[in-house]
Parts: structure tokens; sequence; C-alpha cells
């Protein structure tokens, strides 16, 4: 049985992995291309966070700060040190496990409404920081940043198709990463936790042990998409802690399919379209989205991703 | 009676809720392989009592001795690993789980892991194992929401199995049965307690409980009132007064 299922993985994993290549082979418009490298990258942001808040039901909100202390770590490399942004990415995605820790260890203590505050406050500390040492992060106005680059090729919102690849990569990455996880021990532990703790411990389960694991796990990669996102844009503001970012990630998660394994990904695509194609609507854009969101939970509460899975399993019992 | 070492001992144990007293200054040792009941009025503290010795909470004062280890103060999940299983009043499952994976979490973490891991094949062993001793073989791939009450008291008990637990403490696990499906379930307690697990049985239903109990302990108001073999028990004066009231222990005058 679990060969089957590996098996089917792996069909699912390079059918996306195709179907993704061939997508700057067919619309060569750069406007579109940027588009989607964004939703690329908010998808990885939000795969990884879904991890906690979805598989684990840890619900924190300290996504966007880890996505926030990549950036920043990399670009203060770059900018004060002239490293490069590829030594940066693995920096970026250190800085987040380091900020993972010290916001971990007093926030996973606690569950409910005081993680949520805990996790929350990381943001604004964060944001002071960032200020208060305006000196080697640009403060207000920010830093203009490097880009990637290989054999003089500038990889940046410039080159977006290289840009696109570079993203895809780490979506495919994240990808398997987080199919490992949930499937290895951790993941057991993490959704017998998310179940019932009483009852989870009751079997052995160290709750705080693996909430931290977890914690850590989820941070890497949305430290290491701050610096992608940053170094793709060529610049880093303090806008990178905005609330839009967080919303963002969450409404993807929501929209997409809370604790599936692809919903975050398809949410992060539909509301980075989205959000351009109604750019005009301005406001209202936010009241469209607020409906849909709840129209989503009410009605499908894993997301979008399940109608998916109703057409294919429509697909193969016709085709039997 | 015997010599044996006690593998629970519980000194002077209690837990309050504010000014109320749960549980008040408890003694009592369970001796091994014994099967050992439980039972009281409602609210005499028997879940109360479950959950301090398994760590839901700890006791405010008192002792408990698990096999010649404290451990009132061990860190929460350790003292499962030490040999010591329970499960709950309301059956607890993991919903999203399915019956393979909710025993499957007892089998990873539940055991200690001295040096190497279980491997992999060991785990599916043993879980295979409980699944078939408690007769969910065939349900292996359902997810645990859908099961029905009986089949949830049953997947809780394989799940507690499948930590290899030294002690078995069962809170009313025959509650809300039908009769075949009570019947079965006391046939299990009884084969669980023939491979010398010792076993700690709260139940409110008596016949289950006089049945299976070499010993039996009345709780009223969080204390013990008393204590012996159930037929000792059932003739004892304060016990038919904490269950009918004080009108109706008084002897009957000639």
């Amino acid at each position: 049985m679990s060969t089957l299922k590996r098996n089917r993985f792996l069909f699912e994993f390079l059918g996306i992995a195709a179907a993704l290549a061939i997508v700057p082979a067919l619309i060569r418009d750069q406007y579109f291309l940027h588009i989607t490298i964004t939703g690329l990258i908010f998808g990885i942001v939000a795969s990884n966070w879904n991890l906690a808040i979805g598989y684990g039901g840890i619900f924190h909100l300290a996504q966007v700060p880890f996505f926030a202390a990549g950036g920043y770590a990399s670009a203060i490399l770059a900018v004060s040190m002239g490293i490069t942004p590829w030594i940066g990415l693995l920096a970026a995605g250190g800085a987040a496990v380091v900020l993972s820790v010290i916001v971990g260890v007093p926030s996973l203590r606690v569950r409910g409404i005081y993680l949520v505050f805990l996790t929350f406050s990381s943001q604004f500390i964060m944001q002071s920081l960032i200020l208060f040492f305006a000196n080697i992060t640009g403060g207000d106005p920010g830093l203009v940043l490097p880009p990637f680059s290989i054999a003089n090729t500038n990889i940046d919102i410039f080159n977006p198709v290289a840009m696109y690849y570079m993203t895809l990569l780490l979506y495919l990455f994240s990808l398997a990463f987080i199919k490992k996880v949930t499937d290895s021990d951790i993941g057991l532990a993490l959704k017998s936790l998310r179940d019932s703790e009483v009852y989870a411990v009751s079997r052995g389960v160290n709750p705080y042990k693996y909430k931290m694991v977890t914690f850590l796990l989820s941070s890497f990669l949305a430290g290491v998409c701050g610096a992608l996102y940053v170094h793709y844009l060529r610049v880093i503001t303090p806008a990178v802690l905005d609330w839009s970012f967080l919303i963002m990630f969450l409404a993807s998660i929501v929209t997409g399919g809370f604790g599936t394994l692809y919903g975050p990904l398809l949410g992060a695509f539909i509301l980075t379209f989205a959000s351009e194609a109604l750019r005009a609507l301005s406001l209202f854009r936010n009241v469209i989205f607020g409906t849909l969101m709840i129209v989503i939970l009410i009605f499908l509460p894993k997301g979008l991703i399940t109608i998916a899975d109703r057409l294919l399993t429509a697909y193969r019992s016709r085709t039997r | 009676m015997t010599l044996r070492e006690p593998i629970l001992v519980a000194k002077k144990v209690s837990k309050y809720f504010g000014s109320m007293a749960a549980v008040k200054d408890l003694d009592f040792h369970v001796l091994p392989a014994e099967i050992y009941g439980i039972a009281g009025p409602n609210g005499a503290g028997k879940t109360t009592l479950f959950n301090v010795i398994s760590h839901v909470f700890p006791p405010d004062s008192g002792q408990v001795m698990f096999d010649g280890e404290y451990i009132h103060r061990l860190s929460l999940n350790r003292i499962y690993q030490l040999g010591l299983a329970r499960t709950f009043q309301i059956p607890a499952l993991f919903k999203t789980l399915t019956v393979y994976q909710n025993v499957l979490v007892g089998a990873t973490f539940g055991e200690p892991k001295k040096g190497s891991k279980v491997s992999k094949h060991e785990k599916e062993q043993i879980v295979g194992e409980a699944l078939r001793f408690v007769g969910l073989s065939d349900k292996r791939s359902v997810v645990a929401e859908q099961l029905a009450l009986m089949d949830r008291k049953l997947l809780m008990i394989a799940s507690a199995l499948a930590t290899k637990p030294k002690l078995l403490m069962l809170d009313e696990p025959v509650a809300g049965l039908s009769k075949p499906e009570a019947v079965h379930v006391i046939d299990l307690i009884r084969k669980i307690n023939s491979q010398r697990v010792t076993v700690i049985l709260i139940e409110h239903i008596m016949e289950a409980l006089m049945s299976l109990s070499n010993r039996v302990m009345i709780m009223h108001h969080g204390e013990k009132i008393s204590e012996g073999t159930p037929a000792e028990v059932a003739q004892d004066e304060k016990v038919i007064q904490a269950y009918l009231g004080e009108k109706y222990s008084q002897p009957t005058k000639p």
C-alpha cells in the first residue's frame, strides 16, 4: 500500500514539474511571468506555513517575520559585505531558523490565542529593530540589492525566464521536503497533536519537541524565499513585513486547502492572479477576497483543491 | 497476603479544584498482574484520580510511584514511555488519521527508545497484532472519525496496547455499550490481563466491575471509603450508604 502511495506522489510530482516547466514556453509575456514567479514564491512560503498550521494545528503568525528575516539577512550580507546572494540564500534560511528558535522557545509552550499573540508580536519587534538599525538595514527607504547572477547573466525581474526556473526548482524542493516531513514520524506526531493533544501525549508524543521541530522546519524555506524575493525585486524595505503578506499567505492556505499538500500553491496562484486582475477595483478587491474566503470556509473547508480531487476521482471512475 | 512488590503506589494524593477536594489524601496500591477496580458515585473523583496518576495534571500533594519510580514530577509524555497507558471515558481518537495510523502513534512514541529506534517492520507488526487482538484488522484503512462508539473504544485500547504497557488504565470501557458489545470488551480485558498486564478499571456498571476485579476500591467525595475483594466491598455498610443514602442503610429493627 505504501509503495502505491509513493508512486502516486512521484506521478503527481512529475506532472506538476512538467506542467509548470512548460509555462514560459507557452506564454512569453514578461508581466505574466512576473505574476507567476510571485505566485510560486508565495506558494512556497504558504506551503511551509501550512506544515505548521495546517498539518500541525500550530496556529502561529511568525511566518512573515521568517520571510523578512531571510530577506534582510541576505540583503545586509550583500550590501555591507559584498557577499553573493547565492550564499545569502542559505544565510537567509539560517537567519529564519535562528529567529524561529527565539520566537518558538517561549511561545510554543502555550496554545491558542496566546500562541497567536506571542508570535504576532515578533512582527512588531522586528519592525522596530529594522528602523533602529537603519545604518545597516537602510531604514524606511530600504536597500538596493544586487541580483543573482551566473556567468555574468543576471537572474532578476529583468530576466524572468531564468528567475522562473530557479523559483520552480525551489518549489519542487519544497514539495518533496514537505512530503517527506509529513510522511515521517514527525508528521505522525504533528497530526496526532493536532487531532487531540491530550490523547497524543498519553501515547508518548512529546508535544513541545515536535512543535519546535516543525516550527524550525517550516521557517527555513520561508527565509530562503525572503531572500529570493528581495533579490528578484532588487530592493528591500520594511514593507516585507507588511500586513498584506500575512493576509496573502494565510488566504492562499485557506483558499487552496488547509493541511493539504498542493492547496497552498493553488491558492497562491489564484490570489496573485486575481489580485492583479482586480487591481482596478482598488479597495473593493479586499471586499471580494473577504467574501470569497468566507464562502470557501463554509462550503469547501478543505479548500479549492478538493474540487480538483473530486474531478480527478470522477475522471478515474469514468475511465475505469 | 502476598510478597509481590506493588506496581503502582499512591501516597496521600490530593487534588483540589479551588477549595473543593476532588481527591483527598488517597492511599492505595496496585499489585502486578491484578485487575484493580475503582467505583463510586458520580463526582467521587475517579477520573480525577486517573488524570492525576496519568499526568493530565499533577497532584497538589502526595506521591505516585510506578514500577519503582516516582512519576508525579516527570515530564508529560515520559511516564507513558515507562509502560503506563490509559484510555479515556469519552473515547479519544485521532479523527483525521486512519485506524492503522491511530495505533501507529502508540507503537511509534509509546516505547522508550534505548539507543536504536523501533524499526518500521517491527512497528507494522506491533500495530497489526494490536488490531488483530481487538478485532479491528478489517477496518485498518478506515478514517477514525467514521467509527462507531464500540470501535472507537476498541481502537483506543489497541493504541494503548501498541505502547506495550505494563499497566493499563481503563476509564469506563464498558459504559454506553450494548450487552453483547460489553461482553466482548470484558472478555478482551480478561485476555489483556492474562498476558500479565496489570489493569486499573473505572466502571459504573457494577456487574462488569465486580466480575472482573480482583480487588475493588470505592471512592466517595474524593476519599477511599472501602477496599477489598468484590464480595467484601459489596457488603460494606459505608458503600451502601454512599450509593443509596443513609436512610436505606439503617439496620432494620426486628
